[in-house]
């Protein structure tokens, strides 16, 4: 265990949300692609799980289905569970899960600008969450959206609490989609790219509100996003998705100083870093393949420096390399154990 | 290099497009009305402007078959025999309402003659006798059911050949027009009683007719015509009197008959009981005005009795003329400013969107009368009028796409690459706004077609008698009430023009749409 | 205004020192007080009430060869300046010289016959390409506006530039909406190229990009540099990118330069408190490297009427009296570095 995995809460807090063989189908042209091809991990109480990828690896879609909100049609979870507290959310009816949505899981967006309704204020808006979940008094309502205003970090919420959303910047919308988010004091927040819309200055202030909230709240965090830099700053463990697979999980410490996976070493490298000047950035050749056209071996497969011949030929399994620590590539394969055996059995073999 | 590239923007249109049922099998409508506009004068069964009585010698109709029909007349003899038309005694006809029909006597029958739609009786008189037809006569009035009147008499009796002193109940039969029988005295008397009395015109003109006013009382006349023979009660109690030949005549309406005794021993000679005719029941058409919808005229004829269908398939070419050429116009003008006010800003913008705001101020019809108070009525000017209530709107949607257009990141692109104002303007803006452009134009033409009816419609088209939907409609109003088919079938032609416009521009508008994926 | 702008040692101080510096070499681009303001209307009349000082008299130099950063957060206006210097939006207020001409002076044809040496790559490169058009007619768009009426010598130039760029030149004949995010970014590029400029002005060209695929942008852009002898002017809100790209970095908040200078020198040596708090704000790249940052109260002030001293004095952790009252000027602080804060002033 390193130092950072072990200030975050303890490995044997209970599990809270865990997903399992998740398989999310989208139909486009006529044919059904696998957008998440049956990906699996867990996410623990008070834990902040960090979900890095590029565009169309399947996060997004990850988060939506966590939510009951894949558009259908054209999409459709197609197969595995999404236990929550002991239920699979899969099976819940409507009914139920809207009860869930923003009571115990609640869920914040890239674009601020987009996600507040422009006609209310925000302190409606607020309070509107609150009714929603919990039977206030109008006063009682204010009281409470005023104080998560002014627990996001939002000066002057009164008169905040009374303003429209194009009165505010983008920062600020961010707090106050935060406000929302965490207005029902959920056991889960999806953070699906909170703050790539943001400048740097303001991305900063948005993180070390989050970290506050964390640490100051039971909330779990799941933190979609494609900069492996706020990963860095805030997450405990780490999933490294690629075209609609789990490639690597680990710790985070684990993830950037014992990095196992090709895909994530070259996502490293490929960042430019401001602290030291490198002549020349590694750069992964070729695009992140659309989903449902790599017909056999492993999705990375086409742009791997480290590509051998059973990589074009057979799907890699995940293979553990320790007790915290997955990576799905053949290089393992002499070395370190598969897990999920079974699955690996329904792929056909070449 | 292929002609066809999946990828194309055409070919991914037409795929969107082909996709949407309604919006093809509208334009294919559309195609076939353009078709007609194109083919019309090929087309048409009759010349739209002549009255279609002139035209049936042409192509060997002859009118008087509609109009006029003939009857044989033949008499029945009290020994069973037929007697021939020529050997009738004077054969005298009536009708009781001359306006709907008249009837002649000729040499080999009668003849009946169509005058207007209606309903009317006529009778044919021989002697003593006298046989009942109905005429229907079809045309602008639509006629409701009219009991059949009696068409013929039968007198029975006992006995004919009869000792005086004798006395008995005289029976009598009715055959009516359609040819269903009265059995006795009873429903004879009946059926008289309620619809033969008072013997007044079925048509409502009011005038009473000669032929009627003779004959006041309703129900079952008896009479002797020999009294010194027999006699005859109201009842049809015969009592016979002395030898001889003993006449009874029986009437109902104008129908008569007569039943021949012999009284005693006298020596009779067979004498015309009754008169039967070879139709009793004559449809007509009225063929010089308002011919309802027919296997000749499928739409029918209109007031100056010219043919429906010809008149709608020659005022198609008008009418998608006032539709494209005054949408053509005022799109190509309203495009041309629309890019120049979008694209350059300004107090050019400021110009052109104040004229447009000041044409769009004024309802669009209103906008057209007053253009064509101006140039004066004629097909040339409507579509002049038209155009210019077209012209704001293309202004305003191009102007509203180019401002839109005018801050993509590629027209921006291109201008810092040097390109052309022109250029610019005709390669990226252009075609960007073609897309609202082509689903307006359709739309708008089903407007124009609207407007161009309208204007017609309160003649402001020039030639009030120039076969053109709207003036159509508007010369049918009139008899609106009464005939239905001239009216709706140009109706019905402009419903059909304008609705298939329409659905064709939605579906041109969902195919267009880029967010709207296949 | 205008002879008070001639006066300041802003534009002509700087200026004139880096002239004697440079004098055998004449820079590329020569940018002097450049000012844009927008006018901003208000109410049923339009009356014009305020002026929104989007760019508020930047000067700087380029040389041939040469990359500069602008970097600044959103709102700083680091891509008015871009526009500005295109001349896509007129300078409200100074001068732009490039290949010692003043771009004011000449006239409309000139100036578009101009552009040739002076190309722009955007930073969506989704909006940029005309989506209707394919991307032979992209690529064949500068050529003809700029006179190449051959048809077989512009298809030879388009086959070269899809070479150049690491495109397939079977793409020519696709539309651009076929293309990922990457393969679209090296069109644009290729359009940009095309007419051999020598000055490009990059607006966050990877900014929409994954980070994959941003490197792999960046890579080309740094081999056509060398390729080609191209000046970059790189306009970005991301440090690490402008580190990684930039021989010279200017520091743009709110419409003006707070600091110039060689890249090495201000990431390593970063003298305004601004550039400071920006560096600090860039996320750790290793989690062993979280640290407790000093971070920036508030949000970037409106460019309508901005305050009279120091623009960044409101958010500014190390601000006195003189900050709001004075507005500092950018103040040499080195061979090739210049500040504009009262910290560093010496008086």
């Amino acid at each position: 265990m390193t130092s950072v995995s072990d200030a975050a809460p303890g490995s044997d807090a209970p599990t809270l949300l865990d997903i399992r063989d998740l398989e999310v189908r989208f139909r486009s042209d006529g044919r059904e692609v696998a957008v998440v091809d049956g990906i699996s991990f867990q996410i623990r109480e008070r834990e902040t799980l960090g979900i890095v990828g590029e565009s169309g690896c399947g996060k997004s879609v990850t988060s939506l289905s966590i939510m009951g909100l894949v558009p259908n049609p054209p999409g459709r979870v197609a197969g595995g569970e999404i236990r929550f507290a002991d239920r699979d959310l899969l099976t819940l009816r409507e009914r139920d899960m809207r009860r869930i949505r923003g009571n115990e899981i609640s869920m914040i967006f890239q674009e601020p600008m987009t996600s507040l309704n422009p006609v209310f204020t925000i302190g409606r808006q607020i309070d509107e969450v609150l009714h929603l979940h919990n039977s206030l008094s109008n006063a009682a309502a204010r009281q409470r959206s005023i104080a998560m205003l002014e627990k996001v970090g939002i000066p002057r919420p009164e008169a905040i609490y009374d303003s429209y959303p194009y009165q505010l910047s983008g920062g600020m919308r961010q707090r106050v989609m935060i406000a929302i988010g965490l207005a029902c004091e959920p056991r889960l927040l999806i953070a699906d790219e909170p703050t790539t819309a943001l400048d740097v200055t303001i991305q900063a202030q948005i993180l070390d509100l989050m970290r506050g909230l964390r640490d100051s709240t039971d909330t779990a965090i799941m933190f979609i996003t494609h900069d492996l830099g706020v990963v860095a700053e805030m997450c405990d463990r780490v999933v490294v998705m690629y075209a609609g697979q789990v490639v690597e999980e680990a710790p985070v410490d684990d993830l950037f100083n014992n990095t196992q996976h090709p895909y994530t070493l070259g996502l490293m490298a490929s960042m430019p870093d401001a602290s030291q000047k490198k002549d020349r950035l590694y750069a992964i050749p070729g695009q992140v393949p659309l989903p449902g056209s790599v017909e056999r071996g492993c999705r990375f497969a086409k742009r791997c420096e480290k590509v051998m011949d059973r990589c074009r030929q057979e799907a890699p399994p995940l293979y553990r390399i320790d007790d915290t620590h997955t990576s799905r590539c053949w290089l393992h394969a002499d070395t370190h154990e598969p897990i999920n055996v079974e699955r690996l059995q329904e792929e056909p073999s070449p | 290099m292929t002609l066809y590239n999946a990828q194309a923007p055409f070919w991914l249109f037409m795929r969107k497009f082909l996709r949407q049922r309604f919006a093809v099998s509208a334009f294919f409508v559309l195609l076939l009305i353009m078709g007609v506009g194109i083919f019309g004068p090929w087309i048409a069964p009759y010349d739209p402007h002549r009255p279609v009585t002139a035209q049936y010698a042409d192509r060997g109709i002859d009118v008087s078959q509609l109009t006029r029909q003939n009857l044989a007349v033949e008499g029945v003899l009290s020994d069973g025999n037929r007697l021939a038309q020529a050997d009738l005694p004077q054969i005298n006809v009536s009708s009781d309402n001359r306006r709907i029909a008249n009837i002649r006597r000729t040499r080999t029958g009668v003849n009946v003659i169509a005058q207007s739609a209606g309903h009317t009786r006529a009778h044919v008189e021989s002697g003593d006798v006298a046989s009942g037809l109905d005429i229907r006569v079809v045309g602008e009035v639509l006629l409701g059911d009219v009991e059949p009147g009696i068409a013929q008499l039968r007198i029975l009796a006992p006995d004919t050949s009869v000792e005086p002193g004798a006395e008995f109940q005289l029976d009598l039969q009715a055959l009516r027009t359609n040819e269903t029988e009265l059995e006795d005295l009873a429903a004879v008397q009946a059926f008289a009683e309620e619809h033969v009395s008072p013997p007044e015109p079925t048509s409502s003109s009011g005038f009473q007719t000669s032929a009627t006013a003779e004959e006041p009382e309703g129900g079952v006349i008896w009479r002797s015509l020999n009294e010194d023979v027999a006699e005859v009660s109201d009842e049809g109690v015969v009592r016979f009197l002395a030898d001889g030949e003993g006449l009874i005549q029986a009437q109902v309406g104008g129908v008569k008959a007569l039943i021949q005794f012999q009284v005693g021993d006298a020596a009779v000679e067979p004498r015309l009981v009754s008169l039967s005719l070879s139709d009793r029941e004559i449809e007509l058409t009225d063929a010089y005005k308002h011919q309802r919808p027919s296997e000749r005229h499928w739409f029918g004829t209109d007031h100056q009795n010219r043919d429906i269908l010809s008149r709608v398939i020659h005022g198609t070419r008008d009418t998608l003329m006032i539709g494209f050429v005054s949408v053509a116009i005022g799109t190509v003008v309203g495009t041309f400013l629309g890019l120049l006010a979008g694209y350059y800003g300004g107090r050019l913008d400021s110009a052109i969107t104040r004229m447009t705001d000041i044409l769009l101020a004024f309802p669009g019809i209103l906008l057209a009368i007053a253009v064509i108070a101006f140039l004066g009525a004629g097909l040339i000017n409507i579509i002049l009028a038209v155009a210019v209530f077209t012209v704001p709107v293309f202004v305003r949607i191009v102007r509203a796409s180019t401002l839109s257009l005018k801050e993509m990141t590629y027209v921006e692109a291109a201008r810092s690459i040097g390109v052309r104002d022109a250029v610019i303007i005709s390669r990226h803006i252009f075609p960007g706004t073609l897309s609202v452009i082509m689903v307006y134009l359709t739309m708008r033409i089903g407007v124009a077609i609207l407007i161009g009816a309208a204007l017609s419609f309160l003649g402001l088209g020039g030639d009030i008698t120039a076969p053109e939907w709207g003036s159509m409609l508007s010369a049918a109003k009139d008899n609106s009430s009464t005939v239905f088919h001239a009216t709706f079938f140009p109706g019905l032609a402009i419903v059909i023009t304008v609705l298939s416009f329409n659905i064709f521009g939605d579906g041109l508008r969902d195919a267009l749409d880029p967010k709207l994926k296949e | 205004m205008t002879t008070d702008t001639a006066t300041r040692p802003e534009t002509a101080a700087p200026g004139q020192d880096d002239r004697t510096i440079a004098t055998d070499k004449q820079p590329l681009l020569d940018v002097q007080g450049m000012k844009i303001h927008f006018p901003q209307t208000k109410g049923f009349i339009r009356k014009q009430t305020q002026w929104v000082k989007a760019v508020d008299g930047v000067s700087f130099q380029l040389q041939a060869g040469q990359t500069l950063g602008l970097v600044g957060e959103s709102g700083c206006g680091k891509s008015t300046s871009g526009r500005g210097i295109t001349h896509l939006i007129k300078p409200t207020e100074g001068r732009v010289i490039l290949n010692g001409e003043d771009l004011e002076d000449l006239a409309p044809e000139d100036l578009r016959q101009r552009r040739r040496d002076m190309q722009m790559v955007f930073q969506d490169p989704y909006a940029s390409l005309n989506p209707r058009l394919r991307v032979e007619d992209i690529l064949a768009e500068p050529l003809k506006a700029h006179g190449v009426t051959n048809k077989a010598e512009r298809r030879q130039r388009i086959n070269e530039m899809l070479d150049v760029v690491g495109l397939n030149r079977g793409f020519a004949l696709r539309y651009a909406h076929e293309f990922s995010g990457g393969q679209r970014q090296r069109i644009g590029i290729a359009r940009a190229l095309i007419l051999n400029p020598k000055l490009i002005i990059a607006d966050e060209p990877v900014a929409a990009l994954d980070v994959s695929i941003q490197a792999q942008i960046l890579n080309l852009l740094k081999d056509l540099q060398a390729d080609f002898g191209l000046a970059y002017l790189f306009i970005s809100h991301d440090l690490s990118v402008v580190r990684h790209l930039c021989n010279r970095t200017a520091v743009m908040y709110l419409g003006r330069i707070v600091e110039i200078g060689d890249t090495e020198q201000i990431f390593s040596n970063p003298m305004h408190p601004y550039t400071q708090t920006l560096l600090d704000a860039i996320p750790v790249s290793n989690p062993r490297l979280r640290r407790e940052r000093v971070i920036l109260k508030g949000d970037v002030p409106s460019p309508v009427d901005p305050p009279p001293g120091c623009a960044f004095a409101g958010r500014c952790p190390e601000a006195h009296a003189r900050c709001r009252e004075e507005r500092p000027q950018l103040q040499a602080q080195g061979t090739d570095h210049q500040v504009a804060c009262h910290l560093h002033d010496p008086a």
